[in-house]
């Protein structure tokens, strides 16, 4: 356990398992305090003006500095806390459930009563020994009956604690934090408890959805400057009187409130921004005022005078300390709204990731995608198209057999961790006009570390010089068929004769094609583009007249012609034949009704896309069960009309 | 979710951190069964596994490392962190199911591999191991319903 780091906002159980304070260790501490506030008790009575000193101008001038430093600390050793506590450590307590009103307005007769109690210092309780005892003793009893009757700390130390809404405007960011050692267990008693959770807790207040309980807090925070500033200027009674006093007091908190709220329309901050600078701003100036006169007090006792200069230092420590706890606070806001605002995240049991992780440590090829970088493990036998494939990586696919063309990439690095480069691999890539370091992924297999560019631009090769005398004689040659084979074959016949005249006659209306992939033009929106095996350009680069849209209707080879359907005529002094072949469609009933379609050209499957679009079609049988109608089935085409 | 900051530690957290833990039913033969249709991705810190906007129906489970969460914030639409994803982490299976695009980037904080699943290498697992896709779907279903949950009661704490 104690190796974990603790998480961001830490609640008192985790605080607890790294505190080396045991129980037995506060209750003794808390004996002690309580002991002491009886004592104090009995010397306010009996010697008030040394009383006197030490709780109101010794003390109590402490406990903002605790506050702000440790305010742990003090919550568990304060003895209203410690006498709060009492009936439920002995199980006398009644433990009722709070009720509504008191959950409503605890913190705001908590702080209603502060207010009251600080400000009656000035004409009453500062001068009055007496008078603070049976305030002391009251605040004791007040805590003792809280504890009596209401469950956990709701009764005092939660709810009503007069010094409860000063320790959390104080410090809602514990520069030390020390575990609530009270609650074994918690019982629940308190929303947002900031015994709990003590760095969460005031934020946690801000952020409530009762935009009144936070209003309180804020409220609280806004008033507590100009309170103090009330407290230190105002002349004490009898020089004004005690009624008007009060109204100054509340004509300064109005003010500061005022203050408060205007930053807060103007100010594009988070209001918890300017709570927390209230704070600082009310402690800073408590200690303006406050800490000349605790000096004096503490030197009052030694007999000595304290230069002035420690009052200048403990200031500056204090604004310091101040500065670096806004700091603390700021930072820790986003934080905690990133966490409220998260939502878990999804995992798979550490068992499975251990699972997982072994198995991928097996031995694996890296392949790299460039230029984008995205580096995979493969297993080693693996074809890049498959690899490229399975990480949605820009591919096309064809015969997947090294011979259409259709993924031509450049091996930037480790040519020699793929499987050998076939005579039919070449002679496509020399068809696709690509050199030095080109592959068709098809035909890749991997066994080590490749990086590999799916732009395959760099590769391209110079057309080849003709490696032999060619024949002036021959001017024109005629190729029926622009398909593969037409291609390749005027692909061949450039390279052997750079003079000559060559036509490709093809029926379709488009340059070659990756055949094998039109069953896209079904179910995809792209249409023919990355279908065609060749740019535009590498015909007039390479001096091909295509005649695309085009029928042959005779030949005739005495004359050495051949008759277009347009009534054209394409002399030859060479002729090649590369018409492929037809679909033999077996006699089924039916069949050429609309509707019915052959799959086998790039027209056909755009006239299929066009048939089911106007005809709202469900269901298309196919027949037969070959690859390319596997290939079909799903397409969404089909399943995005309703099947 | 507020809440959860004073939730005591046996209770309320450890549910909710089971709920959302993905085929915890799956026993190490089947994890293996699914790795078979997977892809190991490797990244170094600082590279982008996620870019937001991409389309690809695809979900990842990280094996080792850090990924941090980035979305544009504010008029510059300047990215910023969001969360930090690690070790185990199951990400993108809502674009995996609903083929929207990608919501956030994805930033390597260090060194590490990420497993995907595309959703026709998921096809495939679903011809061949039906049972076990099914496992798949209804986890990630009962997951985004869990998370549907959360983000409603999320909305009525805030939303008032």
């Amino acid at each position: 356990m104690s190796t974990e780091p603790l998480p961001l906002f830490p609640n008192y159980v985790q605080l607890r398992s790294r505190s080396r304070l045991s129980t037995r260790f506060w209750h003794t501490i808390r004996i002690g305090s309580v002991i002491a506030a009886f004592a104090l008790i009995l010397i306010l009575l009996f010697i008030p003006q040394t009383g006197l000193l030490i709780f109101w101008r010794l003390l109590v001038p402490v406990l903002p500095l605790l506050f702000l430093v440790a305010p742990g600390l003090w919550r568990n050793i304060c003895p209203l806390a410690a006498l709060n506590q009492t009936p439920r450590i002995f199980a006398f307590t009644r433990s009722w459930v709070a009720p509504a009103w008191l959950k409503e307005y605890g913190y705001v007769i908590g702080f209603g009563s502060f207010f009251l109690i600080a400000s009656s210092r000035k004409w009453l309780f500062n001068d009055n020994g007496p008078a603070t005892a049976i305030l002391v003793l009251l605040l004791l009893g007040a805590a003792f009956v809280g504890g009596l009757i209401f469950k956990g700390k709701s009764g005092w130390c939660s709810s009503l604690c007069p010094l409860l809404p000063v320790q959390r405007l104080y410090n809602q960011t514990p520069l030390v934090s020390v575990a609530n050692s009270h609650c074994e267990p918690c019982v629940g008693c308190t929303k947002n408890c900031y015994d709990f959770n003590p760095s969460v807790a005031y934020l946690a207040d801000l952020y409530d959805d009762d935009r009144y309980y936070s209003g309180y807090r804020k409220f609280f925070a806004a008033a507590m400057p100009g309170f103090i500033v009330a407290y230190f200027t105002l002349p004490d009674p009898p020089a004004i009187t005690i009624p008007a006093m009060y109204l100054n007091f509340a004509l300064f908190m109005l003010i500061s409130v005022g203050g408060f709220f205007a930053l807060d329309s103007f100010f594009k901050v988070t209001t918890n921004k300017l709570t927390a600078l209230s704070g600082a701003a009310a402690l800073n100036l408590f200690y303006w005022f406050g800490l000349p006169p605790w000096l004096n007090a503490v030197g009052s006792i030694g007999g000595l005078s304290m230069p002035t200069w420690i009052a200048w230092l403990a200031q500056a420590g204090i604004l310091a300390l101040t500065v670096y706890w806004v700091m603390q606070t700021y930072a820790k806001e986003p934080k905690f709204l990133s966490h409220v605002m998260r939502l878990e995240e999804t995992r798979i049991a550490p068992g499975a990731a251990r699972v997982l992780h072994k198995a991928t440590q097996q031995s694996k090829a890296e392949i790299t995608f460039m230029p984008n970088e995205i580096r995979v493990l493969s297993d080693m036998g693996r074809t890049l198209l498959e690899i490229a494939e399975g990480n949605n990586q820009p591919i096309e696919a064809g015969c997947r057999m090294g011979m259409c063309g259709a993924d031509p990439v450049v091996i930037l690095n480790g040519m020699d961790q793929l499987s050998p480069i076939s005579a039919e691999e070449r002679s496509t890539l020399e068809r696709l006009g690509l050199g030095e370091g080109a592959r068709l992924a098809c035909m890749c297999r991997v066994k080590g570390p490749v990086a590999v560019s799916l732009q395959t631009k760099q590769a391209q090769a110079a057309i080849p010089a003709p490696t032999s005398a060619y024949d002036p004689a021959i001017q024109r040659v005629v190729i029926i068929g622009n398909g593969i084979a037409g291609v390749t074959a005027a692909d061949y016949v450039r390279r052997q004769h750079p003079e000559c005249e060559i036509h490709l006659v093809g029926r379709e209306k488009h340059h070659l094609y990756n055949r094998m992939a039109i069953t896209r033009l079904i179910y995809g929106r792209s249409a023919m583009n990355g279908l065609y095996l060749q740019p535009d350009a590498w015909y007039d680069e390479r001096k091909i007249t295509s005649w695309l849209n085009t029928l042959v209707t005779r030949i005739d080879g005495e004359a050495q012609q051949v008759a277009l359907a347009t009534g054209e005529q394409l002399p030859y002094d060479r002729l090649i034949l590369a018409n492929g072949s037809s679909s033999f469609v077996p006699p089924i009933p039916g069949f050429g009704m609309p509707g019915t379609f052959v799959l086998r050209e790039a027209e056909e499957a755009m006239e299929i896309r066009a048939f089911v679009q106007t005809h709202s079609c469900r269901h298309a049988i196919i027949a037969p069960p070959a690859r390319s109608a596997r290939q079909l089935v799903p397409a969404p085409v089909f399943r995005g009309a309703g099947d | 979710m507020l809440s959860s900051f004073f939730d005591y530690p046996d209770e309320g957290a450890a549910n909710q951190q089971h709920e959302l833990v993905f085929l915890p039913q799956w026993d190490d033969a089947k994890w293996q069964r699914l790795l078979a249709y997977t892809e190991l991705r490797r990244f170094q810190q600082g590279d982008v596994v996620i870019r937001q906007g991409e389309s690809d129906r695809t979900f990842f489970i990280i094996i080792e490392g850090r990924l941090e969460v980035l979305i544009p914030r504010g008029t510059s639409g300047k990215l910023r962190q969001t969360q930090v994803r690690e070790t185990g982490a199951v990400i993108g299976e809502q674009a995996f199911l609903d083929g929207k695009p990608r919501s956030a980037t994805l930033r390597a904080l260090s060194e590490g591999q990420i497993l995907s699943i595309s959703l026709s290498a998921f096809d495939i697992f679903a011809a061949h191991e039906p049972e076990l896709a099914r496992d798949v779907l209804l986890d990630l279903a009962r997951i985004l319903s869990v998370k549907l949950r959360q983000a409603n009661s999320f909305i009525s704490d805030w939303v008032k």
